[in-house]
């Protein structure tokens, strides 16, 4: 594979969040809901999301759709 | 949280769902309203979309409840849960929309990228953990993997190089995250530790 060298660090910054077992795009779908409503009840983060905030950080395309409903479901309601 | 949608609980919206001919029917159409109403505040940033489209994603997003209602976990106020599929259905969407007015080409110039070694070159200019990458991305990575990787990293869509994979989303998600594994493993086995993998990045995972 012909890959630039930002390319490849962002590869391996991918490979460094690894984990053996992690939630598909679906999954972080059934849930997200969930952390939202606890996240809008609280001043800190809610326990029990660590797998939820880990697929933030490998899934861009999660990413984007988690910040757009936290800014209008939670930040400017 | 966010506004009300009048006062009907979980089980009453599922009721609704579940008989949308007949008595469901005003609570769909509550729903229906306020679906609308949250997409446009959530779809705001995007330039160029119309009220078509936003009525558009809210019937799509209809139909995914009623067929998908089985799915709902009961862990939020089902109004947050049709929230986020309906804020999913229309991403994927604006997606497929990008990559279409892109055309098939790039994605074409990706594959040959792709599976193009890299030159002598490269294997030996980046110093020992990156050069340990590239060999463990030619060595242990299938075809489709390398495909999928460089095509994410490209920012192609998910839904575009699923498509173009001949697979689903969650099947192309599960496919990536073996490769990485296998590559992590791969620098593992070749005396790396987590910690310098760690340490080389530093510098933070912007994309």
């Amino acid at each position: 594979m012909k890959m630039s060298h930002e390319e490849l660090m962002t590869l391996l910054e991918l490979v460094d969040l690894t984990r053996p077992v992690e939630i598909d795009c679906d999954e972080f779908l059934a849930r997200v809901s969930g952390y939202l409503e606890e996240l809008a009840a609280r001043d800190e983060l809610p326990p029990g999301y660590d797998d939820l905030l880990h697929h933030l950080r490998v899934c861009p395309e999660c990413q984007e759709e988690f910040e757009a409903l936290y800014e209008a479901l939670c930040k400017d309601p | 949280m966010q506004e009300s949608t009048g006062k009907r609980s979980n089980e009453e919206w599922l009721a609704a769902l579940g008989d949308p001919d007949a008595g469901g029917a005003e609570a769909l159409e509550e729903l229906r309203g306020y679906l609308t109403r949250v997409l446009r505040k959530i779809l705001r940033r995007f330039d160029g979309l119309t009220e078509h489209d936003i009525c558009d994603f809210t019937q799509d997003t209809l139909v995914q409840l009623i067929e998908y209602q089985h799915t709902f976990r009961g862990e939020s106020a089902f109004t947050t849960w049709a929230t986020t599929v309906a804020t999913r259905i229309a991403f994927t969407e604006l997606r497929r929309r990008g990559a279409r007015q892109r055309g098939q080409r790039r994605f074409e110039d990706v594959r040959r990228r792709a599976l193009d070694p890299p030159s002598a070159e490269q294997l030996v200019s980046q110093g020992d953990l990156l050069t340990a990458l590239r060999q463990a991305i030619e060595e242990r990575l299938t075809d489709r993997q390398k495909v999928a990787i460089l095509a994410e990293l490209e920012g192609i869509p998910t839904v575009e190089i699923a498509r173009q994979m001949d697979t689903t989303q969650n099947a192309l998600y599960k496919l990536v995250h073996d490769g990485r594994k296998k590559l992590r493993a791969a620098l593992l086995a070749s005396g790396f530790t987590a910690d310098s993998i760690h340490d080389l990045t530093r510098g933070g995972f912007q994309r």
